[in-house]
């Protein structure tokens, strides 16, 4: 501590330790927080082809087309510990082949400081809705959407909103 | 330039270095504490470590120059040994480093 560079390297890593604890800290009073809010979906057109499946082995697959409204607020996840939340709208149904399956219809990226109630109507599908085989039809489908947060000190919560 | 620099002393003695440290500590945990609560209370980070790098400056100024408060106690050296019993206590301190080298 004799010199001015030594003084400062101790000041220094002094401040770095205490910002450490500062952001574990943060992250201890929210990483157990429960995080999931109430969405209402409804969706207001389905349409279902079956073509040539351009995504993978050349077959003739279900191709769904579904548009649907969104609305839900945002506003109690946004704590300090969240920099940005994905949000992504997921069917699920089950087929012969399969029990589980699971495609990702649309998502959206939500930024901290933007606008956080979210009311969209008439929203078309992002993402292509192939089912591998023809098992679309007669097929009753859950929507789920899940909303994952990017927060500022470690770990990423999943947290599902029921619709 | 640089030599100008370098002519400004720049150190302190031994109770003037740790009353530094403690100023600096302090001073750090303080603003993080408060940084932490406000930031806790609003709910936005950025202003935890805007009250942190805040606090860090302050210690800096407050302990990085050499003020004139850490340099109450200077150390007390031994008057210096008149040189003709230094010329004698050199030479047989050579001799034994000779033998050591063999």
């Amino acid at each position: 501590m004799n010199t001015v560079l030594s003084r400062a390297n101790s000041l220094f890593a002094f401040s770095l330790s205490v910002m450490a604890a500062l952001t574990f800290g943060c992250f201890i009073t929210t990483a157990f927080k429960d995080r999931s809010v109430p969405v209402d979906i409804q969706v207001s057109k389905v349409m279902i082809k079956n073509v040539d499946d351009f995504t993978g082995p050349r077959e003739r697959s279900d191709l769904g087309f579904v548009t649907f409204d969104i609305s839900a607020n945002l506003q109690p996840i946004f704590d300090w510990n969240v920099k940005e939340l994905f949000l992504y709208l997921t069917a699920e149904y089950s087929t012969k082949s399969n029990a589980l399956n699971q495609v990702v219809l649309w998502d959206k990226i939500v930024l901290r400081g933007e606008n956080t109630k979210l009311n969209m109507k008439d929203v078309k599908s992002k993402y292509f809705f192939f089912d591998d085989g023809n098992g679309l039809r007669n097929e009753s489908v859950k929507g789920d959407g899940v909303c994952e947060s990017e927060p500022k000190g470690d770990g990423i919560c999943f947290r599902a909103a029921s619709g | 330039m640089l030599s100008a620099f370098k002519s400004i002393p720049t150190d302190m003695d031994y109770k003037g270095q740790k009353l530094a440290e403690q100023i600096f500590q302090g001073i750090i945990l303080v603003s993080a504490v408060i940084g932490f609560i406000y930031g806790l209370f609003i709910q936005q980070f950025g202003w935890t470590v805007y009250i942190m790098l805040a606090g860090f400056t302050v210690s800096c100024f407050l302990t990085l120059p050499p003020w004139p408060m850490y340099r109450k106690n200077p150390l007390k050296w031994q008057p210096a040994v008149p040189e003709a019993s230094g010329e004698n206590r050199d030479k047989p301190q050579e001799s034994q480093k000779k033998k050591k080298h063999k």
